[in-house]
């Protein structure tokens, strides 16, 4: 690098080819790294509770006791999306828990469009630092939920608060929003 | 605005730039000049001018007091930074010009001087990020708090709900289109609008000195409640929620934005927020629940009552217009692709009536349009249907009712208000409960036990292991064949009265008589082809 | 002969028939691998996309001129601002970096050309496609691209109105350009500098390009992903953004962020190295401090990817998460505040002379750091929360790009100007232009602050009535600051087409490589590459 006096031509045209196809090759790492950062996103956020988003798939129950002395009220929200003609609601607006206790909630759901349709409820919680405590050992959520005409259904949740939950936090939400998946099912 | 009032304001300010600076410049000089701007600025930024249109708000919270106060510090110390700087490159300037004779020197280092104004900067961004960092953990803190409100953003209008009192409405722009939309003429009304843009037909009210927590999502798009005086800006994900709160120490109306853009008329969705005493928040309250009272019996009766065409077309202009005509127009040319046309469309003309009244009622996925359910009555549903097939030579003839609409929206044979019937209201931390309890414990037929069995198996048992039995196993295993409800009958009533540890299952004993149990315990161990025969009594789960 | 990696050595094996004697008429431009050529074609192409996007924001300003809609529906308002911003920032700012790169990048090392004279004129003419497309989308039934340069999802994919896939392609289109030509520049550094000119000989504007290429190879091809899952989820069911397919909105921002923080610098790094070379040159002394400088820019380039969620701090991100990135986004200050620092030193103690590109160059110092210390204000969270998206930040940007890169870029174009065409500009001309500018684009861009301060959100085309007479304010300094523009031009077309005989060196404080060679420069130079000691 101190010196190219000698460099014949043929060695530049040479390290030049070599340089660029470093670079080439660094430019396609990077458009998969775009790419890359979808799972690492999701990585980024089980780790850090970044935006509340919860586990997709059941846990089994691993808390190791119940924490008698506090108490976490968890409040419920379930919303339909725009377009889902359903009428989604829990059985309770809040509920109080003991972290490590298990509970047990059900929601509301009806299909009121007249017609087959299928459901997706989408968890999200806040605090978002409280996703990672709130463990859900069977919910809803995990599945679709089809539903013929007028049909109607209780659908489970099942969840404890982890007695790890930072002391700070007492009150946490998890909203549901129930999305007509549908036509993105069917096509 | 004429232009005369437009030159006034020009000179108004110029003559402030122009006394700041006559004390301090006499020459003409560039950088006296930037140097008297910049101290200019210093003035606009002192307390006496704190609350004038030139600097960020204090607002009447003590988070947006902390927020002003950090403000005001980072400028300060920006402006201490920049007069030494621009001093010494003015300085420079001045002096050390060719045209004076200056020779360059020739020095163009010095670790010693570089080593310095890093470690300066440190230290006063040191100083900068502690008091950032404590109003900021103060500003997340979103607990214990006495009221909670969901704040949804949708395009482009703001949705309010109470929690835990059943109050929720719709917060709409209340500026009249004729003030804004100058492009046929300005008639200048907007200028005796104090609160041109600033208005909603239904402000939110919440109360002085309690921490209300919002949470905030949204419908469609990614929006901003914003409201300064708070200090208060969190963005409404779509599928997720936010927290933000706010504990207001000044009774007033304190107005707000939308701030990020979310469509075309991202500028035209505000924020009021009315806060008022307790006594009057109380008042307010219970005000809502009347009123909404009144609404579902006016619901109900417009089932009834059926509106002639011109009553119909009158008020679903209004209601077009105020609630469809931003996208669709009001020559209902709409601006497609996005938002398509409504005049000559076949949903509005020759397609059935119950899909246009499906479509307004509650939306269509993955577009712009959303419900209209929950925001308009069943008769001004009926109104602009007929309005829309009828409007802009679509000339259908069809008229459309509330009873219609009640029919085709919801299939249900009631009003959207009393539909919630359907589902047991919410109630507030209350487990599951099941009719009054009686404490009879007399025998009853087979075919009674089986007929009440399946009434509290569909309330209590349903939702974990399905209506066929089959169950959501592994977590909520399947009855039907089961060892519990083929195996001895005393297990099967031990599992059902003290329910099972470590699992969902919980024990019915506090929740359900001793026939209920007995009931369903007869109901499981025959229905679904379980047909063991055993009848089980009241006396039988008492016993055990 | 026929591949776009041939290299300047093939070229020039094989390219002596065209040696001498260049082609002349539309052909010479269409078909020239001569970096001369294809600077001057990047420089046009930028001020002509200078033009059109400060077009688009005269139609923004007059909207804006009073309060109500009096012009344009706003709808097309939303295309306005977002067309502006793209046309900017990838049509003005970037190919005009580049185009100075072209021109000077192998006079000051001692090259002949660029590495990849081929890849050169490829990179240069797929841009007016790009931008052909983007425009050509504004005329379309639902008009262009209406959801602001950073493209939110879900308003860019769910609910767009049908120019995404117009937007995604010329996106894709503006990437591949700015990557070739990144490329093209790290080779060309890397192998072609003279004989003993090392690393740190180089001129500091050299660095600033280098350090530039690699956040673009870097971060473009992240820009291209991102646009693609856009245009997945727009028009092919992926639900990247989407909550209902199991995706996130918040994750787009993490994504283009991640690409558009390390753009911003992208944008100002080219014009520390600009001021860095004019400053000592009217100061007539050597820059204070070279190699702080060189490695203050690589630390500014290093930090900017890891403070990208500035951006985001009020979509919910954890206590933690705002911590980190408020204490990163200052750390910043420190590096940018030794290029300040470095500048005013050089300064200091010289002997100064006040031409044109040395007027835009002092005026790129301040104002350029009034928008650092807006940065700074900005990047404190909790304060940022009441400044986020409201005027105050269009008010720190268009500092920081306007009066900082655009500024820059003028100082730079009229610093070469001579070298360039072989004439003089002339000098009472540009004065005028610089004066003018200065004094409306504060007019212009000052009040913004207030604005921002006093609660008035970015992007609306109407507002509240006590924001009118700021922004009456800030419309007539836009009118001015628009039409001051056309002097440049003029000046431009005088110098070309008259003026005084430029010698080769014509600002005796001036160093480097470039100034060796006679006015205007031949159309080969360093053939044979120069001794540097």
């Amino acid at each position: 690098m101190q010196n190219n006096q000698a460099k014949s031509t043929e060695q530049v045209s040479k390290q030049v080819k070599t340089g660029t196809t470093k670079l080439v090759f660094t430019v396609i790492a990077m458009f998969g790294f775009g790419f890359a950062l979808v799972p690492l996103y999701d990585v980024f956020c089980d780790i850090t509770g970044l935006n509340g988003k919860t586990a997709t798939e059941a846990t089994t129950y691993k808390a190791d006791h119940i924490d008698k002395s506090r108490l976490i009220t968890v409040q419920f929200i379930s919303r339909t999306a725009q377009g889902a003609a359903w009428q989604f609601k829990p059985e309770m607006n809040s509920i109080q828990v003991h972290p490590g206790e298990m509970k047990f909630v059900k929601f509301y759901a009806k299909n009121e469009s007249g017609q087959h349709a299928i459901g997706q409820a989408i968890p999200s919680v806040s605090p978002g630092i409280a996703a990672n405590y709130f463990q859900k050992i069977e919910c809803f959520c995990f599945n679709q939920q089809p539903l013929k005409a007028s049909e109607d259904v209780w659908m489970p949740l099942q969840f404890y608060v982890d007695p790890e939950l930072p002391e700070d936090i007492n009150e946490l939400t998890l909203s549901y929003t129930l999305f007509d998946v549908t036509a993105s099912k069917d096509s | 605005m004429p232009f005369g009032e437009m030159y006034l304001s020009l000179f108004s300010v110029f003559s402030m730039l122009n006394q700041q600076r006559r004390c301090l410049v006499k020459r003409r000089n560039l950088g006296w000049l930037l140097l008297g701007g910049l101290l200019s600025l210093s003035a606009w930024a002192s307390p006496a001018l704190a609350d004038s249109q030139l600097n960020l708000t204090q607002g009447v919270t003590d988070v947006s007091q902390n927020v002003y106060e950090l403000h005001m510090m980072v400028m300060w110390i920006c402006t201490v930074i920049g007069i030494i700087v621009f001093g010494a490159m003015f300085w420079s300037m001045i002096f050390h010009r060719k045209s004076k004779g200056a020779k360059a020197a020739s020095f163009h280092e010095s670790t010693k001087v570089e080593v310095l104004w890093t470690a300066i900067p440190i230290v006063i961004l040191v100083g900068m990020a502690w008091p950032a960092t404590t109003t900021l953990i103060e500003m997340e803190d979103n607990s214990q708090s006495d009221i909670t409100i969901q704040v949804t953003g949708s395009q482009w209008k703001w949705h309010y709900k109470y929690f835990d009192q059943d109050i929720e409405f719709y917060s709409v722009l209340s500026t009249p289109k004729s003030q804004f939309d100058n492009r046929e003429g300005d008639t200048g009304e907007k200028w005796a609008n104090p609160n041109y843009l600033l208005e909603v037909d239904k402000p939110l009210v919440i109360p002085v000195n309690r921490k209300v927590r919002f949470l905030i999502t949204s419908d469609d798009v990614i929006h901003a409640w914003w409201v300064p005086a708070f200090a208060v800006k969190q963005d409404a994900n779509p599928g997720f929620i936010n927290e933000a709160w706010t504990k207001v120490n000044e009774p007033g109306i304190y107005r707000g934005q939308c701030a990020e853009l979310c469509g075309k008329d991202h500028g035209y969705m505000p924020i009021v927020v009315d806060v008022r005493s307790e006594q009057d928040y109380e008042l307010w309250i219970n005000e809502q629940k009347i009123a909404k009272a009144e609404a579902a019996k006016a619901e109900a009766q417009s089932l009834n009552a059926s509106m002639s065409m011109d009553e119909l077309m009158s008020l679903g202009e209004t209601i077009y217009t105020g609630h469809c005509a931003a996208c669709h127009q009001p020559t209902g040319l709409g601006l497609p692709p996005a938002f398509p046309a409504l005049k000559g469309s076949p949903m509005a003309t020759t397609g059935p009536i119950s899909d246009h009244i499906n479509i307004v009622f509650n939306g269509r996925a993955g577009t712009g349009m959303q419900g209209y359910g929950k925001q308009l009555s069943l008769k001004e549903i009926a109104a602009v249907v007929t309005y829309e097939r009828n409007a802009w030579d679509n000339n259908t003839g069809d008229m459309v009712q509330a009873s219609d609409v009640n029919a085709a929206a919801g299939d249900s044979s009631a009003a959207p208000a009393s539909q919630q019937d359907s589902a047991p209201a919410p109630t507030p931390a209350a487990p599951t409960e099941v009719e009054a309890p009686t404490a009879s414990l007399d025998d009853l037929s087979m075919d009674e036990l089986m007929a009440m069995g399946e009434e509290v198996y569909v309330k209590s048992c349903l939702a974990c292991h399905q209506a066929n039995g089959a169950g959501m196993p592994p977590a909520f295993p399947a009855l039907k064949g089961s060892p519990i409800a083929l195996g001895p009958v005393d297990a099967h009533i031990d599992m059902v009265v003290k329910g099972k540890p470590g699992t969902a299952m919980m024990g019915f004993a506090a929740q359900l008589t001793p026939q209920q149990m007995a009931a369903v315990i007869t109901y499981e161990r025959n229905a679904w082809g379980n047909d063991t025969g055993d009848v089980v009594q009241a006396t039988a789960v008492v016993n055990k | 002969m026929t591949t776009a990696t041939d290299t300047i050595a093939d070229v020039h094996d094989h390219g002596d028939d065209h040696h001498d004697h260049k082609m002349t008429g539309i052909k010479r431009w269409i078909l020239t691998t001569n970096h001369k050529d294809i600077g001057t074609l990047y420089l046009w192409f930028s001020f002509i996309m200078l033009l059109t996007g400060g077009a688009m924001a005269m139609v923004i300003r007059a909207e804006l001129f009073q309060p109500g809609l009096q012009i344009v529906e706003p709808d097309f308002f939303n295309q306005m601002t977002t067309v502006h911003g793209l046309i900017m920032v990838f049509g003005a700012i970037m190919p005009a970096f580049t185009g100075l790169a072209n021109w000077m990048l192998p006079m000051m090392i001692g090259a002949p050309d660029m590495a990849l004279p081929r890849l050169n004129n490829w990179s240069f003419w797929i841009l007016p496609f790009a931008f052909g497309i983007l425009l050509s989308s504004l005329f379309m039934e639902g008009g262009g691209p209406n959801f602001g340069w950073t493209f939110y999802a879900p308003l860019s994919t769910t609910y767009s109105n049908g120019s995404t896939a117009f937007f995604v392609f010329a996106v894709h289109i503006m990437g591949i350009s700015s990557i070739m030509g990144a490329i093209n520049i790290v080779v060309t550094i890397m192998n072609l500098r003279a004989p003993g000119m090392t690393y740190m000989k180089m001129p500091l504007f050299v660095w600033t390009f280098f350090i530039t290429a690699y956040l673009l190879i870097a971060v473009m091809p992240v820009l291209a992903g991102t646009v693609t899952m856009v245009l997945t989820d727009t028009y092919f069911g992926t639900s990247f953004f989407d909550a209902a397919g199991g995706g996130d909105p918040v994750m787009f921002q993490h994504i283009f962020w991640f690409f558009g923080h390390p753009e911003v610098y992208i944008m100002i790094l080219p014009a520390f190295g600009i001021v860095s070379t004019t400053i000592p040159a009217f100061t007539r002394k050597k820059l204070f401090g070279y190699s702080s400088m060189v490695y203050a820019t690589s630390s500014i380039a290093f930090l900017s990817f890891i403070v990208w969620a500035h951006h985001m701090f009020t979509t919910g991100m954890p206590l933690a998460g705002e911590l980190f990135f408020m204490y990163c986004t200052m750390l910043i200050a420190v590096p940018t505040g030794v290029k300040v620092f470095n500048w005013v030193a050089t300064m200091w103690q010289g002997s100064m002379t006040f031409e044109t590109p040395m007027l835009f160059s002092i005026a790129f110092v301040i104002l350029f750091t009034i928008g650092g210390f807006s940065g700074l204000m900005l990047a404190m969270t909790p304060v940022d929360f009441q400044y986020h998206d409201t005027y105050f930040v269009v008010a720190h940007f268009h500092y920081v790009l306007v009066t900082g890169s655009l500024f820059s870029i003028y100082a730079a174009a009229y610093y070469w100007l001579p070298k360039w065409t072989g004439n003089m500009y002339s000098e009472k001309l540009g004065k005028f232009h610089f004066w003018c500018s200065l004094i409306s684009v504060n007019i212009l861009f000052f009040p913004m602050h207030f604005l921002g301060l006093a609660g008035m959100p970015r992007r609306i085309p109407d507002y509240a009535l006590q924001f009118a007479d700021f922004n009456k304010w800030v419309s007539i300094g836009g009118f001015l600051f628009g039409l001051s523009q056309l002097i440049f031009l003029y000046v431009v077309i005088k110098c070309i087409k008259s003026g005084e005989k430029a010698p080769a060196k014509p600002w005796d404080g001036a160093e480097g490589l470039e100034w060796t060679v006679p006015s205007p420069a031949p159309y080969h130079t360093f053939s044979t590459p120069p001794k540097v000691d």
